[in-house]
């Protein structure tokens, strides 16, 4: 186990993570313009295809990865993240995306074992 | 035993994430903040920070010290929009789970709120192989 402790194994690389998040959500929405019907598995396959990407990394963390998609029509979206875990090892990111007819939010939260 | 060591690996039964018990909590918080509120673009993050913050608090004095806890809030205002929220999770789906909780009124729409326990025990052969599947779905369309 001692090595896993290594340091970069071990660390949560938030550039990196930030990449994938971004490259997930460009795969699956780019050109693509809000549907309602269509909007379940578009957040289905950004927090999978993220997710797969995560793991393929095999650093010893677990994963939670979520995702809002939501219509533009000038409503107003917050949203907030609290965490308790240890600083040092565990991570989140956010990314938000968007295009003329809806926005994306993605978050990951990384936390060691 | 000799040399044997014993190692906790798992979390005692009364030591486990309660989906049920972290529900009512983020209820509780749910109607003790946005209660009668009506959506303000300059309030809102305020309120969703300190939402999250009184969950994870209360989460805190469950007593259960081997989890690591993720708290989520998203806060939409109602207008008629299409919001879908979907989520998944990579651990151990014996020690690690989730709550979430939905909470409206007229103008101001708590879309949902997450929340997960992630447990801290070290599993050297089984970690993280397994996938647990969930998907946490919000689609209002209220109007």
């Amino acid at each position: 186990m001692d090595d896993l402790e290594d340091t970069e194994e071990a660390a949560f690389v938030a550039e990196d993570v930030n990449n994938i998040i971004k490259e997930s959500i460009d795969s699956i929405l780019l050109n693509a313009s809000y549907n309602q019907t269509k909007v379940a598995q578009w957040t289905t396959n950004v927090v999978e295809v993220t997710l797969k990407r995560l793991t393929a990394l095999a650093k010893p963390f677990k994963y939670v990865v979520t995702c809002v998609i939501m219509q533009k029509n000038g409503a107003g979206l917050h949203t907030a993240s609290s965490c308790y875990w240890d600083n040092a090892t565990d991570g989140s990111r956010t990314v938000r995306w968007e295009n003329k007819t809806m926005y994306c939010i993605a978050t990951v939260f990384g936390l060691a074992i | 035993m000799g040399d044997t060591k014993a190692y906790v690996t798992e979390p005692a039964f009364d030591a486990k994430f309660r989906q049920g018990k972290a529900q009512e909590i983020i209820m509780q918080v749910l109607k003790a903040k946005l209660t009668g509120v009506v959506y303000h673009a300059d309030n809102t993050s305020t309120w969703t920070r300190e939402i999250a913050d009184d969950i994870k608090l209360k989460l805190k004095e469950m007593g259960l010290d081997r989890y690591k806890f993720v708290v989520q809030v998203v806060i939409g205002e109602q207008r008629g929009e299409g919001v879908r929220m979907g989520c998944r999770c990579f651990w151990d789906p014996n020690t690690d789970s989730y709550a979430t909780a939905e909470f409206s009124n007229v103008l101001l729409r708590s879309l949902l709120l997450s929340l997960e326990g992630v447990a801290l025990f070290r599993r050297i052969d089984t970690t993280c192989k397994r996938q647990n599947t969930l998907a946490k779905i919000s689609f209002t369309n209220l109007t």
